[in-house]
């Protein structure tokens, strides 16, 4: 908060400049150190001792050639009732293209149509060479491993082959000895499809889990792979694990209205029918992304160096305690819209799939604001690969510090009254010559300035109730910038992605530049000279810090809002009031009669004084 | 209050604190708004003077009270540490 300044400097706080150079120089440790820090612990560097043991749930045949979509491997079984030879079934409606195979009746490729990867290409969200090591989406889950490798590699008996449009149902069915097996999934025109697979030995049912076991959506980049969690709601309480908390082949016992596994932007969702009857098992694997490879996208690799990255996969599979397992699985964008008009079993939606972090129910409501901004500037635009999201962000700052506005009239009013009063409240400083904090004559001196500024009728209502809207406000953006769909590679003139870094760097150095000029022109009466130099410095330094590698959608808003403010300021200066503050200020920057003892105390060195 | 040496060594870390949060914690939160006091002295001073004056507990016990009494619509004004 910000501070009068005061004559004693904290009682103990050297203050030549010798020490302020000292102070900036730890600072500057600070802020490069810590940026050090932060990309030192990027999961592209994680240690590799750090494997949790997970027991994998399918070891495929042909796993030593992991880009094999589905592995050579075949089982030596006289099945009674199997294929004899690998189908595969593509189902489409308007939003997907999912490729199942009848090789252990399992997805291969899950295409979301209206998301693209970073080459432009139909997004899909398997990858395919962690699903080739452990296991496909859709595959069944078992605690014996040697079953499960069997329902995964079994060359199952599809109902349908070729393409397919839904709405349609497709079962697969495998029998061999003692063993029947029957998946069935049913599609309709949304983002969710139904499953009802059984496992019978004997015809006893065995708990078979049906799972999504490694890696979703975009996973092209680090930053991809580490926003992997795990997302479970248990009587209407969600949790999200971070990779870090997910234990490979942990089972989680409750009763879950819906389970699985997300990334930043999509998620695969498990909603059993009956979560009294459920079960979850998570999975987290190390996959060694030079070795094991998507074939499924086009972009450039990771690496270039021949070092092993390992990055972490997760993956879930639900099913129930009874055996006969039930379920739909949502599989798509995690955007607002979609995942309220997707109901559990017990009523609730997939809505809190969707986290915005500590400030989330700023977020929520800052992110509804900012699509009405988008949907009144580009009704019939709901793509988001174009110019409106960037725009909607420019034009929703604007809305927001015109709201503000009024609180930072009164705001930049009581500062020129108090500037107005400088002069006074050094003399009453001086006449105290200078007393300890904790000296009771402080108390006087202070009791002395407060009846000035109330006789002159400064208000300090305001207060911190500035700080109290916007720190909210920009840790909101902070955390909505990179959680909603929407913005996913939403372009903006030079920006190709409005939820990553700027690429050029432009906004981070102007966000530099807007923030020394906001400071410098905002008056900040009766704060202490060293804290005002600092500020000068800090301010910028840090916000260009924080935007520099951060989705260049923040350094927008922020950018936006210091040229709202510095607009707002230099239109204050030109009234009679900011005329007046400035020649204030001018004088007493001009005045320097006062004995350097008293000087350091009540010096009006402040920015403004140096215009 | 226990002996001239513990004294002096608390006034010496709260004064520390103090300028730490007036050089490096006050700033930044300044990065994200600025704002007023409307207390004088500020939180921090009275903190440092509560805590000199009145041991660590019952002191930072004071400032946090402080603390609680910024809010919007308080009055604000001369607030001494008792």
């Amino acid at each position: 908060m910000p501070e009068f300044r005061n004559p004693n400097q904290g009682g103990g706080g050297s203050q030549d400049s010798r020490s302020f150079l000292l102070m900036m120089l730890v600072m500057l440790g600070v802020i490069f150190g810590l940026q050090y820090w932060r990309s030192a612990h990027n999961p592209q560097t994680a240690s590799p001792d750090h494997q949790p043991a997970a027991a994998a749930p399918a070891e495929p045949g042909g796993a030593s050639s992991p880009t094999a979509p589905a592995g050579a491997g075949a089982v030596a079984a006289t099945p009674a009732l199997a294929a004899a030879a690998q189908t595969s079934t593509v189902v489409e409606n308007e939003l997907y293209r999912i490729t199942f195979s009848n090789r252990g009746g399992q997805v291969t490729s899950w295409i979301l149509k209206k998301y693209k990867d970073e080459a432009g290409h139909p997004l899909d969200l398997v990858h395919d060479g962690a699903a080739a090591l452990y296991g496909y989406p859709l595959s069944l889950y078992t605690y014996d491993a040697g079953l499960t490798n069997q329902l995964a590699n079994a060359l199952y008996v599809a109902s349908e082959t070729g393409t397919v449009e839904a709405p349609a149902s497709l079962t697969f069915k495998y029998a061999a000895g003692d063993l029947a097996v029957t998946k069935t999934f049913t599609f309709g025109s949304d983002y969710v499809i139904r499953a009802n697979t059984e496992v019978l030995r004997n015809g006893v049912p065995v708990r078979a889990l049906l799972a999504w076991p490694a890696g979703l959506g975009d996973m092209e980049t680090t930053m991809a792979y580490a926003g992997a969690q795990v997302d479970t709601n248990e009587d209407g309480k969600t949790d999200h694990l971070a990779i870090k908390k997910v234990i490979g082949g942990n089972t989680l016992s409750g009763s879950f209205d819906f389970a699985g596994t997300s990334d930043q932007y999509f998620a695969a969702v498990f909603l059993p029918s009956q979560p009294s009857d459920s079960t979850v098992v998570t999975f987290s694997h190390k996959i060694d992304v030079t070795k094991v490879k998507r074939s499924n996208i086009t972009g450039e690799t990771m690496s270039k160096s021949n070092k092993p990255l390992l990055l972490p996969v997760l993956g879930t599979a639900v099913g129930a305690l009874s055996g006969h397992t039930e379920t739909r699985i949502f599989v798509g964008p995690k955007d607002v819209s979609v995942l309220k008009s997707i109901h559990t079993a017990d009523g609730g939606t997939l809505e809190p799939l969707l986290d915005f972090g500590f400030f989330g129910f700023i977020g929520k409501y800052l992110f509804l604001g900012l699509r009405a901004v988008h949907a009144a500037i580009a009704p019939y635009d709901t793509g988001v690969h174009n110019y409106s999201w960037g725009w909607a962000i420019v034009l929703f700052t604007l809305l927001i510090y015109i709201v503000l506005l009024p609180l930072r009239v009164q705001g930049m009013k009581s500062a020129v009254k108090m500037q107005r009063l400088q002069p006074q409240i050094d003399a009453i400083k001086a006449k105290y010559n200078n007393p300890k904090a904790t000296d009771p004559k402080a108390a006087e001196m202070n009791a002395e300035v407060m009846a000035l500024q109330k006789a002159n009728g400064v208000s300090m209502l305001g207060g911190c109730i500035p700080s109290l809207i916007q720190l909210p406000l920009l840790f909101a953006f902070f955390t909505m910038m990179t959680k909603v769909v929407e913005l996913r590679q939403a372009h903006f003139f030079w920006l190709p992605n409005l939820a990553a870094a700027d690429p050029y760097h432009i906004l981070p150095i102007t966000m530099v530049i807007t923030s020394f000029l906001a400071q410098y022109y905002t008056p900040s009466p009766g704060v202490d000279p060293q804290q005002q130099k600092m500020m000068a410095f800090m301010m910028p330094a840090f916000s260009g810090w924080m935007t520099w590698n951060y989705a260049s959608g923040l350094a927008l808003y922020w950018n936006i809002g210091n040229l709202v403010m510095i607009a707002q300021q230099l239109a204050m200066n030109r009234t009679s009031l900011g005329r007046e503050m400035r020649e204030i200020a001018a004088q007493r920057a001009r005045r320097k009669t006062v004995p350097p003892k008293v000087l350091r105390a009540a010096s009006p060195k402040t920015l403004q004084g140096k215009k | 209050m226990s002996g001239g040496e513990s004294t002096a060594r608390r006034e010496r870390i709260a004064a520390g604190l103090l300028v730490l949060h007036k050089r490096v914690v006050s700033p930044l939160l300044h990065v994200f708004a600025p704002t007023q006091c409307k207390f004088l002295p500020t939180c921090s001073e009275y903190a440092y003077v509560a805590v000199v004056r009145h041991g660590w507990r019952r002191g930072g016990w004071m400032a946090l009270r402080r603390l609680g009494r910024c809010r919007p619509f308080a009055e604000g004004g001369h607030d001494p540490v008792p």
